[in-house]
């Protein structure tokens, strides 16, 4: 065991010394624009000194070669296989937890949605171009603004549908909007998303329709009434169905990605619903097409999933397979009533990054343009390197964890209250684009309502819609019905038939 | 129509109850002298003494509750923890511990199901007494390595130098309205196909508190299953004493002596009211067993039963094939095959995954169950209404 004496002050200085160098260049935290190629980094991002050539070809993943095997008698370094590179130093240096500065978190609006630091700086010539930070631009600020406002629509009129005793169940992103929109607008909508299950604002940016949305909370949707409310899915938006069980989606990315890298490399050809039948409803056309050179799989993940065994195993195999993924924690401090604190004691999720060796990022996440900016420029890394990048979006549960959930028996009103007012993150961006001109009052105003007005049609076309019926109970469990379900749905039906009186559903015009 | 015509028709049974002149009245006058109560009335438990004093209502999350904060008091070294266990659990099991006993013995885990009972192997390895939560049983899988490769064999694979007894895992299993595939498993099966385990499913506030502490001071590990429908709508008079119920006994819970209905967790409330449809409709007389424990299961109970019934349905709401039921089946049919006038019927949820909106036509309802007990009597639906006329007239008779 290490004890106190051990560390004298020089040590303890060396350390942290030794270790905010390291995690300068390699987490990027510090210069996001190191990403945009500004300032040659100080290790060539694709031209590692050597390359391995890993299972299944993963020839492009850099790994620093450890010197020769000729070693000299004393040798600075030393070739045990599982840490290449390391020095010897007769110091006692004890890579310690406690005395790292937490990560910076990348922020360029303020809370008065003014532009903050290098971002504030106008684009021109006399900056050097690694302070420059192209932010989005007016049209994609507005559609993301637009769709914050819809998501909140959405999760306001549908929770109260659950309230009523209109449909079972639904979770709300309140506080978390600009992390998902702002995730989703930076992606190439035909980039396949698999989500843990607050990020609807991925499928709204896609244009996955109110009434979708709708049909899928009253149990009437594609997925045939089998899941839950939120639990949506669309191969068309290159949308896996959302699965209750944590972390699930992060290995399950990681393979997604393989394919993906694989593909780019010519050895297998995807087939084109990978990227989604349209591309965006909307019909961006630009994204309409997709060939693996230039896709990614993006993951989304809660800081209570980053704690399952699958969490790891996700990042650890993206990056020792090169695969092109990226990585979003929606840290929102909270598992339904477990805060971070009893989650975990490292700096948050970003660190992990750094311990799987793959680049990561912190953000804010109630910065629409910040993690709008952080995603592209994480997305190009991605695409260009093919590796995987961990984002970590920081960020507040405003709302319960579900309709289930009564969040007053473990946090304060006031807790709530504050981040409700000091974070918002609709506010924050409206604030902006008022201040460039683009929106005011009474457009928002406007605006809300034309969206509340569709939402509410929506959720009563979703009523009327007929319910599913419950012969379609055995389909999906297999691509063909097996003999023994054949046979389960006959004894169902014949029961079914016996007893009008007691089932919902009218059978007698079902063929079985 | 003639009594050949009727046994024809496989209502023989039906036949000589007509011909012993039993009313449902006078039946149940019979099974209350057994002692034992009929329809959905709360029958005697094998731990509460008849007219117990000390009792108090409780419904089945207080009663899980009671059994805790008793574990807590009698055993210094146990603990509970598992997601959310310290503000009381999202199903409220945990409520008030934590301040009661500290935050040492009562708290939040990272959310990691494998970490969970991982951690409540070792604990329980080192002598010490173990009460994991998982959320839901839906989420045991992460921790199926743990739990059927690490606790079920702790003890084997040292030769008996080792062991891990003191661990209690438990976990909210279920059907409840609303849950769809990720919260309405019942993976019971999965856990009773692991030696070394032993496995528990409650039906009610008291059977549990009195299992729960004999799972607590149990040598061996246990899952242990809580039906979550039935957490807050399953309410009882639960003595206060602290009392157990031992493992590996089953209870007949409504006698009976046509037909042997075997069942576990909230299932057995379902045979208890198919039983009392049955009883009125068919003037058919069910005995309705719960296991309560499924690993190690009290195989005699069941014979005995079917010995003297000659006819047995089992019912869970897991998928049918290789669902438990199938493990009871096929012993009934090893120890009781001379025995039998028909032949082991399963009534269970379908082989397909947990269905959201079709739930109802998922589970194993006593319609289902109805069915089949008149397959298994051999009743037909026109035989069942003649022999019915047939007793109400000799009712009427009698009058
Ligand atoms: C494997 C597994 N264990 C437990 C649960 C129950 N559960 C659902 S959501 C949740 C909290 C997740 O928190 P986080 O990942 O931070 O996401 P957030 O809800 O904050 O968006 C828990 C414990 C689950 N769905 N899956
Ligand atoms: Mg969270």
């Amino acid at each position: 065991m290490l004890c106190g004496q051990a560390y004298d002050a020089h040590s303890l200085a060396a350390a942290a010394a030794m270790l905010a160098t390291r995690f300068e260049w390699r987490s990027g935290l510090r210069a996001a624009g190191r990403w945009s190629g500004a300032k040659p980094p100080r290790r060539h991002w694709s031209t590692s000194s050597s390359t391995t050539t890993g299972p299944g070809g993963a020839d492009a993943v850099p790994v620093s070669s450890a010197g020769s095997w000729e070693q000299e008698a004393e040798p600075k370094q030393f070739k045990y296989p599982g840490a290449q590179g390391s020095k010897f130093s007769a110091k006692f240096n004890v890579v310690q937890a406690k005395f790292r500065t937490p990560a910076s978190t990348f922020r360029v609006l303020s809370e008065a949605g003014d532009l903050v630091g290098s971002a504030a700086a106008p684009a021109s010539p006399e900056h050097a171009p690694s302070r420059h930070i192209a932010l989005a631009g007016r049209e994609t600020v507005s559609q993301m603004y637009k769709h914050m406002v819809q998501l909140r629509v959405m999760d306001e009129y549908l929770y109260s549908a659950q309230r009523q005793g209109r449909i079972s169940f639904y979770m709300t992103s309140a506080g978390e909007e600009a992390a998902v929109i702002g995730t989703a607008a930076a992606l190439k909508d035909t980039d396949p998303v698999f989500a843990q299950y607050r990020e609807q604002g991925v499928l709204l940016w896609r244009g996955f329709t109110f009434q979708e949305f709708c049909m899928q909370c009253f149990g009437k949707g594609a997925d045939k009434g089998r899941q839950m409310p939120v639990h949506y899915g669309s191969p068309e938006l290159a949308f896996h169905t959302v699965s209750s069980p944590l972390a699930t989606q992060l290995p399950q990315a990681s393979g997604a990605a393989y394919a993906l890298r694989l593909a780019r490399k010519g050895s297998i050809k995807l087939p084109a619903s990978t990227s989604g039948s349209n591309g965006s409803k909307k019909g961006r056309s630009a994204h309409s097409t997709a060939g693996p050179e230039d896709m990614i799989v993006t993951c989304f993940f809660g800081d209570g999933a980053a704690s399952e065994g699958d969490f790891h195993a996700g990042l650890n195999f993206s990056a020792t397979l090169g695969c092109p993924v990226l990585f979003v924690c929606r840290n929102n401090g909270f598992a339904i009533s477990t805060p971070t604190k009893e989650q975990y004691r490292g700096d948050g999720v970003v660190m992990r990054g750094l311990g799987y060796g793959m680049d990561a990022v912190r953000v804010d996440g109630n910065d629409a343009l910040a993690v709008e900016y952080t995603v592209r420029e994480a997305r190009k890394h991605i695409v260009e390197h093919q590796v995987p990048v961990l984002v970590e979006l920081m960020t507040y549960r405003v709302g319960h964890h579900s309709t289930s959930d009564d969040s007053s028996q473990y946090r304060e009103a006031n807790e709530m209250q504050f981040y409700n007012e000091r974070a918002d993150p609709l506010r924050r961006l409206r604030a902006y684009m008022q201040r460039s001109g683009w929106w005011d009052d009474e457009q928002d105003t406007q605006y809300m309502q034309d969206q509340k007005r569709e939402l509410l049609t929506a959720i009563k076309a979703a009523e009327k819609e007929p319910d599913t019926h419950p012969m379609t109970l055995f389909d999906d469990v297999y691509h063909e019905l097996p003999p023994s379900l054949v046979e389960q749905r006959k004894e169902l039906y014949n029961h079914l038939r016996s007893y009008p009186h007691v089932y919902k559903a009218a059978v007698h015009d079902m063929h079985v | 129509m003639t009594p050949d015509a009727m046994q024809a028709l496989g209502v023989r049974r039906l036949c000589k109850l007509a011909a012993q002149l039993q009313t449902p009245r006078a039946r149940q006058a019979r099974d209350w002298s057994r002692g034992c109560a009929t329809g959905l009335q709360q029958p005697p438990l094998l731990a509460v003494e008849p007219g117990e004093q000390g009792t108090k209502s409780m419904n089945l999350f207080q009663a899980i509750n009671d059994a805790l904060r008793l574990s807590l008091e009698t055993d210094p070294s146990a603990i509970i923890f598992g997601e959310d266990v310290a503000f009381g659990g999202v199903f409220r099991c945990t409520t008030g511990l934590r301040e009661k006993f500290g935050a040492d013995r009562v708290f939040n885990t990272p959310l990691s199901e494998q970490g969970i009972c991982g951690m409540a192997v070792g604990y329980a390895s080192s002598g010490c007494t173990a009460i994991a939560e998982i959320q839901f049983a839906d989420y045991i899988y992460p921790a199926f390595d743990q739990l059927t490769n690490e606790a079920a064999k702790f003890r084997y694979r040292s030769g008996g130098q080792y062991d891990c007894g003191g661990l209690v895992v438990r976990a909210p299993c279920g059907a409840v309205g609303h849950g769809g595939h990720y919260h309405s498993q019942s993976p019971e099966a999965y856990f009773t196909h692991t030696p070394g385990l032993k496995v528990v499913m409650v039906r009610d506030p008291i059977s549990a508190k009195g299992l729960l502490r004999s799972a607590v001071r149990c040598k061996d590990p246990v899952v242990f299953f809580e039906p979550k429908a039935l957490y807050r709508t399953s309410i009882a008079d639960v003595p206060v004493r602290d009392y157990e119920i031992p493992l590996g006994v089953g209870q007949i819970v409504r006698s009976g002596d046509d037909l042997t209905l075997v069942a576990w967790g909230n299932q057995v409330n379902v045979c208890l009211a198919v039983a009392e449809m049955a009883e009125q409709e068919l003037q058919a007389s069910c005995e309705v067993i719960d296991l309560m424990s499924l690993l190690p299961w009290d195989r005699d109970l069941v014979m005995n039963s079917v010995r003297k019934t000659g006819r047995a349905i089992v019912s869970h709401e897991a998928p049918r094939t290789s669902g438990f039921g199938a493990e009871i089946v096929a012993s009934i049919q090893e120890h009781c095959f001379y025995s039998l006038e028909a032949p082991v019927a399963r009534v269970t949820g379908w082989d397909t995954p947990f269905p959201l909106v079709h739930e109802a036509y998922y589970l194993p309802n006593k319609y289902r169950m109805f069915d089949s007990i008149k397959q298994v009597l051999g009743v037909h639906d026109d035989a069942r209404k003649f022999v019915k006329s047939v007793l109400r007239d000799h009712v009427v008779a009698q009058l």
